[in-house]
């Protein structure tokens, strides 16, 4: 059994590292689904009118439109801290930020790298690097948001991190 | 993969798309009146079966087509979708363990089903569709690729049963009577249940409801009346309680090595599970009051799980005496109650509030509802609940906190009892940190931490004491020293 000292001032927080943005065309992925979600359920509204209840259908719309406004206007602040951080043991996620979240996953814990892309990614050129591991919780770390080019390297480098250290 | 693989797709795809067409076409034909010599059912049958061939024809093109799968560096690389695209990489030494599949029409094309494991529990299944000698040269590339360390690992250690223990069946009745007997409510639950889905129709819909109509205004109770039945209730859970922990734990014997822990238990059929050393990753030890004041306490050793486990079934309850010195030296080396402490932190009121707001809610609710409905005396219920959900909330306040030691760390948790998860540092896969909006006025987090068999939050932390832990946890999980 090892009684190795840990001493804490000389850990790198990983609060003070400098995490790198997803590309700028995540803003406008972001939009075009915020946008595609609240045209469906603006049209599921509008059924209000063939109910009854006919004038439901202007408040629940009003609320609607606010929630898309809100969500529109966090967009930008949402991409700015959004962002992912390599160190010499992980990697590191950084996102939210209305519930800001971190999330660290060992390199020697990981079993799986894809990378992924829908049709609105595909439309904007982007791409995203799921990483699996074996936890129970938090079972994998998504990083949305890249060019096909930095996809593809951080996928290589995680698999080169593997090879170098397999537990 | 080869033409064989894009039949077996097609087959596949056939199954699944025929029998909801099949279904809409007998009901469009039913509800239609048609005669079975009438051409028009016959059309509509063939451009049924058209139409289901046409459709999985379609699917099995857009499922094969993308699909490649090819062994790079060491590497499987799997690409598969259309509109979801995927590059997977499982790097082969990740390979836990492989399963295959051949039905009959993988036999009739030769064909073979590939599902690889790693340890990965929420990955989807892939499955790769070789034929014989495609399958054995992945076989063999996987056998060369596997690291000599990981072998050893995974082989299994001898069985050879150093020890063996009996535990106490009066101490397992003792603890049985010691929990919360409510747990009971689940296995009446289900009896009922069973019992319901076996009266037959008539009796359920005509008998009973009559019965009931006759006597409704008999049926109306008063509150000593319902203390009663909720007692004569309580009884009945208790003794089923108490029947289902016999019959699952009853004489319980553990055999034992320094490698493998080997339980067999059980009243009428008698089950065994085994525990390896190295699969175990967390020990969590619950005692509440009783349990403190009779010296027993409550066990269970948690495995790893993987995307072939079925559910934490195989996370053995031990009942009975206090024995988790034993199980802790076992696992943790004997020195671990030496071991000094590196950091510990406790939750701040972020605990209560999580857990006092929903029955606050809940509560108020109620208490609402009934003075609406002028039922005063009802209202000591939500009053009572309302009470027990604050003393709760204290109590979960006042116990959460995490302890790290040199090799491993304490989650306690619990609310009435307490509740000690042990967990070694060798066994975290991810460490998280999450806020909320209050955080930027409370300065305080939660500390998320999962491991292959269990995950623990350790809410309402101060931020500078969570982020320290993060750290030290992320150091301690990867020092090879």
């Amino acid at each position: 059994m090892t009684n190795h000292q840990i001493f804490l001032e000389k850990i790198t927080p990983v609060e003070d590292l400098l995490f790198e943005h997803v590309n700028e065309k995540y803003r406008s992925v972001h939009i075009a689904v915020i946008i595609l979600i609240y045209s469906v359920l603006a049209v599921l509204g509008l059924l209000l009118l063939f109910t009854d209840y006919p004038i439901w259908c202007i408040p629940a719309e009003i609320l609607i439109i606010i929630s898309a406004l809100i969500n529109l206007s966090i967009v930008a602040r949402a991409w700015k801290f959004k962002g992912y951080a390599m160190r010499e043991n992980d990697i590191t996620y950084r996102s939210g930020i209305i519930f800001p979240k971190l999330t660290t996953i060992p390199f020697e814990r990981i079993q799986q790298v894809s990378v992924k892309q829908n049709p609105v990614s595909k439309f904007y050129g982007l791409f995203t690097v799921e990483i699996i591991n074996g936890a129970q919780g938090l079972s994998s770390l998504t990083i949305p948001g890249l060019t096909e080019e930095r996809a593809n390297q951080i996928k290589n480098m995680v698999i080169d991190r593997l090879k170098h250290d397999p537990n | 993969m080869s033409a064989g693989a894009f039949f077996i797709l097609f087959i596949k795809m056939l199954k699944s798309v025929t029998a909801p067409v099949m279904i809409f076409i007998a009901f469009d034909i039913i509800g239609s009146g048609m005669d079975i010599v009438d051409i028009r059912l016959w059309i509509r049958l063939g451009t049924a079966i058209g139409a289901c061939v046409t459709i999985s024809l379609l699917l099995a093109a857009a499922a094969y087509f993308p699909r490649k799968f090819y062994i790079k560096d060491g590497n499987i690389i799997y690409t598969r979708g259309i509109i979801q695209r995927e590059n997977a990489c499982i790097p082969l030494d990740r390979v836990h363990s492989l399963r295959t599949r051949q039905g009959l029409w993988y036999r009739l094309f030769k064909m073979r089903g590939i599902m690889l494991d790693t340890l990965a529990t929420r990955a989807e299944e892939i499955e790769l569709i070789l034929d014989e000698a495609d399958w054995q040269s992945l076989l063999s590339r996987i056998e060369k690729e596997e690291h000599p360390k990981q072998t050893d690992a995974c082989t299994p250690p001898e069985y050879n049963p150093v020890s063996s223990i009996r535990f106490d069946n009066g101490k397992l009745i003792l603890d049985a009577l010691c929990q919360n007997h409510l747990k009971g409510m689940a296995v009446l639950g289900g009896l009922v249940a069973v019992v319901l889905e076996h009266i037959d129709d008539y009796f359920k819909t005509d008998t009973i409801t009559d019965y009931a109509t006759s006597y409704y205004d008999k049926l109306t109770l008063t509150p000593t009346g319902v203390g009663v039945i909720l007692f004569a209730v309580y009884i009945m859970v208790l003794l089923l309680w108490l029947g289902k922990i016999l019959l699952r734990y009853y004489d319980m014997e553990m055999s034992y090595d320094k490698h493998l822990l080997s339980f067999t238990y059980g009243l009428l059929s008698r089950m065994s599970s085994r525990f390896a050393y190295d699969k175990i990753c967390t020990i969590w030890v619950k005692r509440n009051f009783f349990e403190k004041k009779s010296g027993l306490c409550t066990l269970m050793l948690k495995q790893a799980l993987n995307v072939t486990a079925e559910n934490e079934e195989d996370n053995l309850k031990l009942y009975g005496a206090d024995t988790s010195s034993f199980f802790l030296k076992w696992w943790l080396g004997d020195e671990y109650l030496t071991e000094s402490e590196i950091i510990s932190a406790k939750s701040g009121k972020g605990v209560f509030y999580r857990s006092f707001v929903p029955g606050l809610t809940v509560s108020a609710g109620a208490i609402g509802i009934l003075l609406y409905m002028q039922l005063i005396i009802w209202i000591l219920i939500p009053a009572l609940y309302l009470l027990f959900v604050l003393l709760r909330s204290i109590y979960a306040m006042r116990k959460s906190r995490i302890t790290l030691k040199e090799s491993y760390f304490i989650v306690h948790n619990g609310r009435f009892a307490d509740i000690e998860n042990y967990v070694k540092y060798s066994t975290v896969e991810v460490v998280g940190i999450r806020r909320t909006p209050f955080s930027r006025w409370f300065h305080r987090a939660t500390l998320v931490i999962s491991t292959p068999g269990s995950s623990f939050s350790v809410i309402s932390l101060k931020e500078t004491e969570a982020l320290q832990i993060y750290e030290i946890l992320l150091n301690k999980c990867t020092d090879k020293s």
